[in-house]
């Protein structure tokens, strides 16, 4: 090999291997960054997209032909000036974040002890009530959004984002009671135990003793429950007509597509204020995410 | 879009000074009214006093000019105003219309006044939609009658379930500078046009209507076919009519148009490509709503000064009669509004007042009304671009044609039978193969609603 | 009943006879919040949903006589509904390989030692913290006949010849949506199989190292049972997503062309909605059950070898 005849005669034969490990491992990271490009490419150039054709003004966003990733007009400020000035946005984000929050904590409330009991609890029949429960989390919203639609009438609450507050725990409850359950096996019995031997009813000791160490797999619920939030469409289709109780993506699809018009530019700026954020916010909790998963997966 | 909510508070402080500037507008009103007999009594401060202090609810569309949705918001607004009543418009995308109805009549809440568009499903919802028979008759009697396809989205059974809004015309919008260039002949056959998509696509400008799965393509489509002298049904609805010679003439030619003058993109297209090939330059004529050109008259007044709408005789004629199938709008009211007094307060002026819904549609909307044919027209005869409308009426339809606008005419419509026969046939060159997959689409439907 | 019993948590034996009473009451009044939440905005739509499926109803009357199983006959006689139900297949199973394909491949690579690794990874997890309505719609902007984007780069790049037309051909339109989908899930699968075998220890996979277990030996006695339940609940998770998701396909072809990317759900809408039957539309939307009936089966073996262990 040529790198060893680059060597120096003084080297020693630890030192020499050293070398050619360290250039083994830059070749071979090296390979691994060649290897993410595509990934990384594929997995942001439509919001690369989206991006530039934020900032574009119309009439070069429909000229065929100049060279679309780039700009020919000076970049504009318009769309994203249009999404506050003339439509909701604003209250869209803000519906967003409330649903999203509230939906978070209404999981937290039902799905941390529901998966504690089914965890912890020696419950004759949990394992089906378990099962059940999981099950609901299958069933297509297609199927349920009109015989839903009656239930939520009852309410009053049709047409106002607490119509979705009520409705998205449907699908964020299953998961989360599963995820939660898995990740309440993986905390050590004595805790509680020691807990209760001081005298704490079985619900004190699970309040004091579980939940403060429960935070990485409660974290987790929370991202999942905001995540699925986001993805729905057919209900808040159903449930919100009224332009200032949309949330995000119902409102940037209903409001934004008008008829036979749609505004590409104020679509996607809609779409990157969301996103943009959004994926920032993961990157911090990542990390307790996958650990989460873990856990509640193996145990 | 204006900000509805701003509207609505300003609609909120108003109302206080409005209740003493009401009455001298009600003695001017009152003799306005002798000067405009299609103006509903309302104008003239005869609001019945149940409905003052109320609210009123109304969802539609958003409209493809999206003027209108600013005008008809104010409309609502100062009807709501002159009356006492709140008025709140919900606007929607098109597509997204029919589940969200269907939402409402389950949860039973929602709005009082609710639109459908494009998909009419009239003979479904009747039994929960207030009978409106007396408005609707009111206004025939006022306007020199209905066309007759009014009836055939809004009644079942001789009674009214909803009034007629307004229906969308669909003209030929074409190129009259390369017409000139290439010395084509005048568009008003479907040869003549089936030519000029010809000699347009071999000089790089197709002629372009979707063959795809979106309303564009539903109408368009049934144009040809009712040219050709395809009847979907026989007058009552109940019994098919698709399979014959017509079909199979209409198909031909529509395959032919296909692979002469345009290309494969139309088969992915939705509602909005047709606009934006006319707004590129590509395209030589689109077959669409008039929302295609306004969106580009004041962005490329070019394009706009050489585009012609419509033909004389005001469609093109195929091998059988002029025909042009339009897409209908309707407004009802559900049985479950607590103010049904106020939704028939104001749809029996809405309703009446044609010059509006015309005007601020810059001739988009267009009546069902026949008195409102005479010529100049509002907003159409001032406009030498769309003074062809006006003859319009004699050559609209709806789908489900002769019969009226069934269920299962609304299903073969909403599955999108005709746009997928005419792709089958454009991909596979198997005449009675695509016919035979559509007739037993079609024939599998009705029979369903036969039972 | 005594299953359950044996698979207790850790307190039982210590305190049996009045306490067990005690300890129902706790652990279904902890159980109960969720149970009845889900039973009344669930169930009860759902058996009402199984009632609209065996019914006359449609939009307009949804208390109407039973008529059995007409409904399914007659979807089952629609050639649309049986290409949808194809269609569903091909496109959960296809979307599915790919994104386990490059979601494992992704994983793998994000398991080495690199730097940058969180910026990397933040920006590869945006296709799925997007809400999927939006992106659907920037992808319908990428494939635009006339403005394509990927038409745009790819024949400048040579890699492509002639400008197809995405969501127009058969064969493409359905590539399309299933592009999008997998483009969406592909980072989610990465993160799933990177919690897992970062959930294998690596002192395992050393030993097995030093044993002299070759990587497919380790691969297979190793990380697979170690990953493989993680796997399946990705799987799982992801597949009842691309199952039940509409808008993909509502937003980027409305099912065309020619009813090729027609999936059950967005024919369940244009049935059940937009032509009105809502009992035939209710009908169709069960046809996913069969599909999605593997799925539970193996999620119940899963659960209950879980409690078993």
């Amino acid at each position: 090999m040529n790198t060893v005849h680059t060597l120096g005669p003084g080297l020693s034969v630890a030192q020499r291997s050293m070398r050619q490990a360290h250039t083994r491992a830059a070749r071979r990271r090296l390979l691994v960054y060649l290897g993410l490009t595509p990934f990384v490419i594929i997995a942001v150039f439509p919001v690369f997209w989206m991006a530039i054709t934020s900032f574009k003004t119309d009439a070069d966003l429909v000229n065929p032909t100049v060279f679309p990733f780039w700009f020919h007009q000076p970049p504009t400020l318009e769309h994203f000036t249009y999404l506050f000035q003339h439509t909701y946005y604003g209250d869209w984000i803000f519906n967003t974040l409330t649903i999203a929050m509230l939906v978070s904590i209404i999981t937290l409330l039902t799905a941390v002890p529901a998966g504690y009991a089914l965890a912890r609890v020696a419950l004759p029949g949990a394992e089906k009530l378990g099962i059940g429960i999981f099950c609901a989390y299958l069933i297509p919203p297609i199927l349920l959004f009109i015989p839903l639609s009656r239930i939520v009438a009852l309410t009053h609450l049709i047409d106002t984002k607490w119509a979705l507050v009520v409705v998205y725990p449907t699908f964020t409850i299953p998961f989360c009671t599963w995820l939660l359950s898995g990740f309440f096996k993986t905390i050590p019995a004595e805790i509680e135990e020691a807990a209760q031997v001081d005298g704490c009813g079985r619900f004190a000791a699970f309040v004091r003793t579980v939940v403060p160490v429960s935070w990485a797999g409660m974290l987790t619920a929370v991202i999942f429950a905001f995540t699925l939030s986001m993805q729905d469409f057919l209900y808040s289709l159903a449930f919100v007509s009224v332009s200032d109780q949309k949330p995000i993506p119902l409102g940037v699809a209903t409001d934004l597509m008008r008829g036979d018009v749609y505004f590409w530019g104020s679509l996607m700026a809609g779409a990157l204020l969301v996103g943009v954020p959004v994926a920032i916010l993961y990157s911090f909790f990542l990390d307790q995410f996958i650990s989460g998963i873990t856990s509640a997966a193996i145990k | 879009m204006a900000r509805q909510a701003a509207r609505r508070r300003r609609a909120r402080s108003d109302r206080l000074m409005t209740r003493r500037q009401f009455l001298s507008t009600a003695s001017a009103g009152v003799a306005g009214a002798a000067l405009l007999p299609l103006t509903a009594p309302w104008t003239a401060g005869a609001a019945p006093a149940q409905i003052r202090g109320s609210s009123l609810r109304i969802l539609t569309w958003s409209h493809f000019v999206p003027a209108y949705d600013t005008a008809f918001d104010k409309y609502a607004n100062d009807w709501g105003v002159a009356n006492d009543v709140t008025v709140r418009v919900d606007h929607i995308n098109i597509d997204d219309l029919p589940a969200r109805v269907a939402a409402e009549l389950s949860a039973g809440a929602g709005h009082d006044i609710i639109q459908q568009n494009g998909v009419i499903q009239t003979t479904l919802y009747y039994p929960h939609w207030v009978d409106v028979s007396d408005i609707c008759e009111k206004l025939g009697r006022d306007a020199g009658g209905w066309l007759p396809m009014a009836s055939n989205v809004a009644a079942v059974k001789g009674q009214w379930y909803a009034v007629p809004e307004f229906y969308i015309p669909q003209p030929i919008m074409w190129r009259t500078d390369l017409w000139k260039q290439y010395s084509l002949p005048a568009p008003d056959t479907w040869e003549n046009l089936r030519t000029a998509a010809r000699v347009g696509k071999s000089k790089g400008h197709p002629a372009g209507f979707a063959i795809s799965h979106c309303n564009d393509a539903n109408h368009n489509w049934r144009a040809v076919f009712y040219a050709f002298g395809v009847e979907e049904a026989d007058p009552s609805g109940k019994e098919i009519r698709w399979d014959s010679k017509a079909l199979r003439d209409a198909m031909k030619f529509s395959r032919a148009l296909w692979s002469e003058g345009m290309t494969s993109e139309v088969f992915s297209w939705d509602n909005v490509s047709d606009n934006r090939y006319l707004d590129s330059g590509v395209a030589i004529y689109i077959h669409d709503a008039l929302s295609s050109l306004r969106s580009i008259q004041d962005s490329n007044p070019t394009l706009y000064n050489n585009c012609n709408v419509g033909v004389s005789g005001a469609e093109p004629i195929g091998s059988v009669r002029r025909a042009a199938v339009v897409d209908p709008t309707i407004l009802a009211i559900w049985k479950f509004s607590k103010n049904v007094p106020a939704a028939k307060a104001f749809l029996e002026q809405y309703g009446a007042d044609v010059k509006f819904s015309l005007t601020a549609s810059k001739g988009y909307n267009m009546p069902y009304l026949k008195g409102w044919y005479k010529k100049p027209m509002p907003a159409l005869g001032s406009d030498p671009k769309v003074t062809v409308l006006q003859d319009w009426d004699k050559v609209a339809l709806v789908f489900g044609y002769p019969g009226p606008s069934t269920a299962p005419a609304a299903e073969v419509l909403s599955t999108f039978v005709v746009p997928d026969m005419v792709a089958r046939y454009c991909h596979s060159n198997d005449l009675e193969g695509s016919i035979k997959w559509g007739l037993g689409q079609i024939k599998g439907i009705y029979a369903k609603y036969k039972s | 009943m005594a299953h359950a019993e044996m698979v207790t948590g850790p307190l039982v034996h210590a305190r049996p006879g009045a306490f067990t009473r005690r300890r129902l009451w706790f652990g279904y009044g902890m159980l109960a919040p969720a149970i009845l939440y889900m039973t009344v905005l669930v169930g009860v739509p759902f058996l009402w949903s199984l009632y609209l499926s065996l019914s006359d109803a449609t939009v307009g009357n949804s208390v109407a006589p039973f008529v059995g199983l007409q409904n399914f006959a007659a979807v089952l006689s629609d050639s649309t509904v049986r290409q949808a139900l194809r269609n569903t297949i091909v496109f959960t199973v296809i979307a599915g390989i790919f994104k386990a394909v490059l979601g494992g491949l992704l994983a793998f690579l994000l398991m080495q030692d690199i730097g940058a690794k969180k910026i990397l990874r933040s920006l590869l997890v945006i296709p799925w913290t997007l809400p999927v309505a939006i992106s659907a719609l920037a992808w319908k902007w990428m494939f635009d006949p006339q403005f394509s984007a990927i038409n745009y780069v790819a024949t400048r790049l040579h890699l492509m010849s002639g400008w197809p037309n995405w969501l127009g051909e058969p064969g493409l339109a359905m590539a399309s949506v299933i592009t999008v989908n997998v483009w969406r899930g592909f980072p989610f699968a990465a993160i799933v199989l990177l919690a897992g075998m970062s959930a294998v220890p690596l002192e395992i996979l050393d030993s097995a190292k030093v044993d002299g277990a070759g990587f497919f030996l380790r691969f297979h006695y190793i990380v697979v049972p170690m990953i493989a339940p993680i796997l399946f609940v990705g799987l799982l998770f992801d597949t009842v997503f691309t199952l039940t998701d509409i808008s993909i396909v509502f937003l980027l072809t409305q099912g065309g062309p020619m009813n090729t990317t027609e999936i059950l759900p967005t024919r369940a809408l244009e049935i059940g909605i937009e032509a009105g039957a809502l009992g035939r539309g209710a009908a169709i939307a069960l046809l996913l059950f069969p599909i999605l009936l593997p799925v539970v089966y193996f999620l119940l073996r899963f659960l209950g070898r879980r409690e078993a262990a």
